[in-house]
């Protein structure tokens, strides 16, 4: 801001002031707002610009000046140096469009940047804090409570908690001035943009995402395929996040043991079930989280049908893939389905070898039931002289 | 003595060779009436001979008198001494079998109880075993070692059965006879009241063997099973993956059937049954009453009582 300019704006805050006028800042201000008075409006700033220069010059140096909270109300008195006609040169140019047509809309400057009360800006860089209005979700809410007594809310509070530097905030995923609602399509943050918002730092995970058949089908725009969020929920709780090691196999499940979703795009049924039947499952369900979830033998990022080459999952590949955890494992792995399911005719000889099992102990303990039974009858009758 | 029906003369000599016809039911049954008139003759016996007593008595010598009541004496003595013999207990299982069969128990129990809560691991209960344990690795260690346990009691009892004497004489003994069918059959019947007497067991009744054989089947069966997923790693080096379901699905099918069958055969012939319950002691002791013996293994019984009595009857031969 040029020294002149910045006298100027002073000068106009401290007369008002001091002569406890505000009505004429107002005045001058909505003048500005509506076209048919405008020229009044430029006059009486030109007269009070001319007027008080000098004796504003004169006070430069005194300590910034606070500005009045009827003038903070005013987008045009912040818009008056940040604005585009007016643009100092040092001041950060602010475009009102893309907040009029944010989920913001009608919220004025002053209602995020809370911090700003004097001119010239005494924190200039004091970042935006959402909690006043989005309490509990955020960040700064996490941070806030970061004292001890709750848990971070999400990685990257919980990152910073723990030393990392320059870790996002609320800005970085949503934007500044044109955060939009998550289901708006020009989101930054919706299904269309995210992988590429959580990209901006994760490079290589959007890069495999988008390589896999979920980031496939994220660029057709179906609402049903799963983008960075669906299984990393960002203001999720610890503990509760989507591909936490308790959690990735109910995160995956949500979609792949859902009878609508597997007719819809003809996707092998059953997932989740014969995973919890296998041992891995069992493992898991017992409580043992060193054991294979989804994730280990799918990948994470780079999820692709068995039949692709690339995929993890591919018979190709799953001797490396299964010998991550069971080293000098061989080419036997791949000889044989997986999610076998006992208890279904696709289960095959799993399936043949449960239902004849199944026969041979109703039949053997049948026997055994019945011959007790008569034995203990007999025994009744011929004491009570039945039989005699 | 009481009669003893020819064919069972030596026991387990009459070999069940040939297949199970009607002829072996027929035996069983004929048998039962046998066993009825015997019980009639031995009435008859005495009535006849108190009869003879009576009316030789005023004829008779002095000493012929004396000698007569001295020979009835002797009867009575005898028969009071098969009395007293009931509440005897004789020895029905050694030691070394006696052991066999704590391991076996112990690493039954101990796989039965680490292994079922896998098998339902989907339940609440299995959550609540799994915690209080220690969890899944602790899991997998007992039961290995159980199974360790239950191979090497395997193990020795092959070669106690093979290599020593008395383990050959109990594995001929267990060994399944066309008789045993008879058996069954003919218990069935008893069962509802077809015959008055049941059959007459020797050292193991069918539903003995039966016990035993199950045994076998089961630990072919998981052990074998379970030896291929045991360290599934090396098994994998030479089985393919589906060799390894299929080894799975058998050894936790065969497993549960195990289970069952020995909570419900198993205990309600050593534990529930009214005559052993709350349990028998004979696992612990080795030993069994004479009565029970009587009742349940009669064939055995007698040849015991046979082996015993016939020194005694050749001194007094020799005497006489």
């Amino acid at each position: 801001m040029s020294r002149l300019r910045q006298c100027f704006c002073i000068a106009i805050v401290s007369l008002i002031r001091r002569l406890r006028a505000p009505c004429i800042g107002r005045a001058i201000l909505t003048g500005a707002e509506s076209s048919h008075r405008r020229p009044l409006a430029v006059l009486a700033v030109c007269a009070w610009l001319a007027a008080s220069s000098a004796f504003a010059c004169a006070g430069a140096g005194s300590p910034p000046l606070q500005i009045s909270p009827a003038l903070l109300q005013e987008d045009d008195f912040c818009l008056g140096c940040h604005g585009a006609t007016s643009h100092a040169k040092d001041a950060p140019l602010v475009d009102r469009a893309p907040l009029q047509a944010s989920a913001h809309e009608g919220l004025e400057c002053s209602g995020c940047h809370t911090a700003i009360t004097t001119i010239p800006h005494r924190v200039p860089t004091a970042r935006v804090d959402c909690t006043p209005c989005h309490p509990g979700d955020t960040k700064q809410a996490s941070l806030k409570a970061q004292a001890g007594k709750e848990a971070p809310l999400d990685q990257h509070s919980a990152a910073t908690q723990h030393g990392a530097k320059g870790l996002p905030v609320c800005a970085n995923c949503h934007g500044t001035h044109s955060i939009r609602r998550v289901s708006d399509v020009n989101s930054r943050v919706g299904r269309r943009s995210i992988a590429s918002t959580c990209g901006g730092c994760h490079k290589q995970e959007a890069r495999l995402y988008r390589d896999s058949i979920h980031g496939a089908g994220a660029v057709a725009d179906s609402a049903d395929v799963p983008t960075c969020v669906t299984c990393h929920p960002e203001h999720a709780r610890l503990g509760k996040r989507g591909v936490f090691q308790q959690g990735v196999v109910k995160t995956c499940g949500s979609c792949h043991e859902n009878a609508v979703l597997e007719e819809k795009y003809a996707i092998p049924g059953d997932r989740l079930a014969s995973y919890l039947g296998s041992y891995h499952g069992i493992a898991k369900q017992l409580g043992y989280q060193r054991t294979a979830n989804c994730a280990s033998c799918h990948s994470n990022h780079l999820i692709l049908p068995s039949a692709d080459p690339r995929s993890a999952t591919n018979p190709a590949n799953l001797p490396r893939t299964c010998g991550k955890c069971h080293p000098k494992v061989n080419e036997n792995v791949a000889r044989g389905k997986v999610h076998i399911m006992a208890t279904a005719e696709s289960g095959g000889l799993v399936y043949r070898i449960n239902v004849a099992f199944k026969w041979f102990t109703l039949c053997t303990i049948g026997a055994l039931v019945g011959h007790i039974t008569l034995e203990l009858f007999a025994r009744t009758r011929r004491r009570s002289g039945g039989f005699e | 003595m009481t009669s003893r029906p020819p064919y069972e003369v030596n026991g387990e000599g009459q070999s069940g060779s040939g297949g199970f016809g009607w002829s072996v039911l027929l035996r069983e049954v004929s048998e039962g009436l046998r066993q009825e008139r015997a019980e009639l003759e031995r009435q008859v016996d005495w009535r006849v001979l108190a009869e003879v007593e009576r009316e030789i008595a005023a004829g008779l010598t002095a000493d012929a008198r004396r000698r007569l009541r001295e020979r009835v004496a002797q009867r009575i003595e005898a028969a009071r001494a098969d009395h007293a013999a009931e509440d005897e207990e004789v020895l029905r299982f050694s030691v070394w079998f006696r052991i066999q069969h704590l391991g076996l128990m112990l690493s039954t129990l101990a796989l039965i109880v680490t292994g079922l809560p896998v098998r339902f691991a989907e339940t609440a209960w299995a959550r609540v075993f799994f915690s209080s344990i220690g969890g899944v690795p602790v899991q997998a260690i007992t039961h290995r070692a159980a199974a360790g346990l239950l191979i090497a009691v395997g193990v020795f009892h092959m070669v106690y059965i093979t290599l020593t004497r008395e383990g050959r004489r109990e594995l001929t003994a267990l060994l399944p006879r066309a008789r045993d069918v008879g058996h069954l059959i003919h218990n069935l019947a008893y069962f509802v009241g077809l015959t008055r007497h049941g059959p007459r067991f020797d050292r193991f009744s069918y539903a003995e063997k039966f016990d035993y054989w199950a045994v076998y089947w089961g630990i072919v069966v998981m052990v074998g099973s379970g030896l291929m997923l045991w360290a599934p790693e090396i098994s994998m080096q030479y089985l393919p993956k589906y060799a390894m379901d299929i080894a799975r699905a058998i050894h936790s099918d065969e497993a549960l059937l195990a289970a069952v069958a020995i909570i419900v055969w198993h205990f309600y012939n050593v534990h529930f049954g009214p005559e052993h319950f709350p349990f028998s002691r004979t696992w612990l002791t080795g030993r069994v009453s004479a009565k029970k013996m009587r009742n349940y293994h009669p064939l055995e019984y007698e040849r015991l009582r046979h082996a015993q009595e016939a020194p005694a009857h050749e001194e007094e031969r020799d005497q006489a």
